[in-house]
This record gives C-alpha cells, sequence and structure tokens, in this order.
C-alpha cells in the first residue's frame, strides 16, 4: 500500500510492515469481540448473583479461577488460532471491520480529491466513480489497478481484482477451503473502504465481496442511483 | 548428485519442518519402523505431482537426532571460533552470533548436512550427497525468500509454533519444492 504523496515532501511507509499491521486487523477484531462477550458474561453472572437469595455461596469461589474459563488459552503470541474461533463469523467482527475500513474510506477519498483538482470534476456520472475506485483508490491503496469492471446500467457494478494483495499470501495448512474461509473476512475490509468512499460522494451503496479464485476477488456494489 | 530432505527447527528446538525428496533417505530407514502417532497425524498432503512426503518425520527418532548433532556441533565451532574463549563476551555482545565461528556444513561418507542459523535461532538444514558443494545461498533464500513470503507474511499462518505444531502451507511447501527442484544438485 502505497501512501498518497504531498507534493512537498515524498513520504513512503515500508509496505511490509504496513501489511503486517493490516494482517492484524481480524485478529484485533475477534478478540475486542471476545473481551466484550466475557464481560457480557461477567456482568450476566453478578446480576444473577444479586438475584440469588443466597449470595454468600457463589461468592465462595476464587475469581480468578472463573476468570481462566473465559480467556481463551489457545490465542498465544505468534500462533493463528484466534482465526479458528467462531466470533470470526459474527455480524460484530463484520461491522467492525468494515467500519475500519468505512473510516479509512471517507479520508483516502478526501486526500485524493484534494490533491487532484481534475480528478474531481471529471466525477460526474455514476460510472466516472467506479473508475475512481478501480483507477486512483486501488493504485494508491494496493498499487495496482482494479482488473476488471462490469455493470448492468442500473446501478449495480461488478469490480474484480485478480490479486488482492490484502489476502493474495493467505495460506492455511488445513487446505484452500479453510484458506478462504480464513480470506473472507478480510474482505470486509476492502468492503468497507469502498462504501466510505462512496458516502463520501454522497452514494449509499451496499458492498459484498467475494472470492471467485483465489486470490482473485470480486466486488458487487449496489447502488439505488440509476445511470 | 542429489539432495535427500530439508529439515526446520525453530528455536524452542521443535522440528517445525521436513521435506524429504528421495525414496531412500539415507538418515530415515523406514517410516514403519518409528510406529509414532503424531508423525502420521501431522503429515501434510503433497501438492499434486511431487515426490516424497511432508512433515512425516518431525516427531522420530531422526529428527531429534539431527537436532541433537546440529546443535552440538554448532556449539563446538562457536567455541572453537572464538579462542581464546571467552564466556562474557558472547553474553553481552547480543550480535557476537555474527562473528562466530558459525557452523556450514559437515559430511560423513555417505552425505552432507548443509547448516545455517538465523539470528532468531531457525535452524535450516538440508542433507544431500557428499559431493554436492556449498549450499549457503540456497538455504540464505529459504530463509529470506521463502520462509519470509510463505510463512511470515501469510496472515494464516504461525510465526512462533506451540510444540507438535509444524509449517504446513501448501503455498511454502510448493515455494520450498520449486527452489530446491530447481538446483542443479538436485538431479
Amino acid at each position: 500500500m502505497n501512501t498518497v504523496e504531498s507534493q512537498q515532501q515524498p513520504a513512503q511507509v515500508n509496505s511490509a510492515c504496513l501489511d503486517f499491521l493490516l494482517m492484524e486487523i481480524v485478529p484485533l477484531s475477534i478478540r475486542v469481540s471476545q473481551t466484550i462477550e466475557r464481560e457480557n458474561k461477567d456482568k450476566l453472572r453478578l446480576k444473577l448473583e444479586d438475584l440469588s437469595l443466597e449470595p454468600g455461596t457463589t461468592h465462595t469461589n476464587d475469581p480468578s479461577v472463573n476468570e481462566l474459563l473465559f480467556q481463551n488459552k489457545d490465542d498465544l503470541p505468534g500462533t493463528v488460532k484466534i482465526l479458528e474461533d467462531e466470533l470470526i463469523r459474527s455480524e460484530d467482527v463484520h461491522f467492525r471491520i468494515e467500519s475500519y475500513g468505512f473510516s479509512l474510506g471517507l479520508r483516502i477519498s478526501e486526500l485524493l480529491l484534494s490533491q487532484e483538482q481534475q480528478t474531481a470534476h471529471k466525477l460526474v456520472e455514476l460510472l466516472d466513480v467506479m473508475k475512481f475506485v478501480c483507477r486512483d483508490v486501488w493504485k494508491n491503496l494496493y498499487g495496482k489497478q482494479m482488473d476488471n469492471l462490469r455493470t448492468n446500467h442500473r446501478g449495480t457494478f461488478v469490480l474484480v481484482d485478480n490479486s488482492l494483495k490484502l489476502i493474495s499470501r493467505m495460506s492455511s495448512s488445513k487446505g484452500m477451503t479453510d484458506t478462504i474461509g480464513k480470506a473472507q473476512p478480510y474482505l470486509w475490509f476492502p468492503c468497507g473502504i469502498i462504501k466510505g468512499i462512496l458516502a463520501s460522494l454522497g452514494i449509499p451503496a451496499s458492498v459484498t465481496a467475494e472470492i471467485t479464485q483465489f486470490p482473485s476477488v470480486s466486488f458487487s456494489i449496489q447502488t439505488s442511483i440509476e445511470s | 548428485m542429489t539432495i535427500y530432505s530439508f529439515w526446520m527447527f525453530d528455536r524452542h528446538c521443535n522440528c517445525i519442518y521436513t521435506r524429504e525428496w528421495t525414496r531412500s533417505s539415507p538418515l530415515v530407514p523406514s517410516h514403519s519402523s518409528h510406529s509414532s502417532v503424531s508423525s502420521t497425524s501431522s503429515a501434510t498432503t503433497l501438492p499434486a505431482g511431487a515426490i516424497g512426503t511432508v512433515n512425516a518425520s518431525n516427531q522420530n527418532d531422526s529428527a531429534k537426532l539431527l537436532f541433537g548433532a546440529l546443535f552440538s556441533l554448532r556449539n563446538i565451532a562457536n567455541k572453537l571460533g572464538t579462542l581464546p574463549f571467552n564466556e562474557d563476551t558472547s553474553v553481552t555482545d547480543p550480535l557476537a552470533i555474527h562473528r562466530k565461528n558459525s557452523l556450514k556444513s559437515f559430511a560423513t561418507g555417505k552425505y552432507r548436512a548443509h547448516f545455517m542459523e538465523t539470528a532468531l535461532g531457525l535452524y535450516f538444514c538440508i542433507l544431500s550427497d557428499p559431493n554436492v558443494a556449498d549450499l549457503q545461498i540456497v538455504l540464505k533464500d529459504l530463509y529470506a525468500d521463502v520462509y519470509v513470503n510463505h510463512v511470515v507474511k501469510n496472515s494464516a499462518s504461525d510465526v512462533d509454533f506451540p510444540a507438535e505444531e509444524v509449517i504446513g502451507n501448501e503455498s511454502f511447501v510448493r515455494g520450498v519444492d520449486q527452489l530446491i527442484t530447481a538446483l542443479p544438485a538436485f538431479a
């Protein structure tokens, strides 16, 4: 991922470092969900204790013993057991990852359009906006353009990236099906980015991504605007 | 000339990857003699068209013996290289490993073990015919290219392996095979 460089001082970011950072999106999001879930359970337990007639008996338990039951003991540093957690499929994780992308998308479109005034004038029709996503946005994010853009001219667009950098290096020890299952949650991030960019230009849309043939990803964008 | 097998050990002294290409590797007599349960369960499926076994011998005695031999020779080499040996400098200087008299290979009548240790304590070892010349560059490539790209940059792979965990992802297996089978020494 290249940073957008200002004219005065071209700044560069080590792409490997940024890749490593982006790799943490999904594990981080799952951990947040785990923590929330754990806290909710704790609250529920406390409430039940309050309701119970004999609070003394429950308090005899050592809290540290209960604590261990909720913690994920498999989640050691340097391992990826966390991706096996069923929370990876939860809506909670989905929306959290998507919202990371969404706010990034809002900022990126602002940044790109402020630097290239000519581009901003060209964004008249919906198709122009999609081309902007395919060319300018993707080039700045992943150093390459989208490989294909299709539309039905009724507000639906399909953008295809034949090798999405975010997931292209993923390979699970349990085979391709497992790899695709673990790569899928990462796609909510670029989905969020596209959604954010469209939202910043006043286009409400729903964006979904699908791995057609790993690591090829097709993004389906559904807008209510007819062009 | 031929290359028999490739072995990796992590800094917890576990064997995290084995790849045997040949039908008759000198170190591993036969798999049936070691009826280790874990060795069969952890075996990784091979990509189509490849020969030999992947991760079939991680827990058997050969792996342990090889690790022990490498570990001892590496320690002797390091000690001999720093004569007059000074225990204090090697402890206080974290970069001492780069200046050490590091083990590169050892040979017996029937095979040669090519060895490289990384700064973070990973061991890379290739077993080959004794006639095969220095493979240090290949070991370096296996580390800096194959391992980094298919394990470190792979968000679906561990980088610190719990006991009995191995590198089983297919892109790594393919990467190692591509590099090794393309060598003139492999034929």
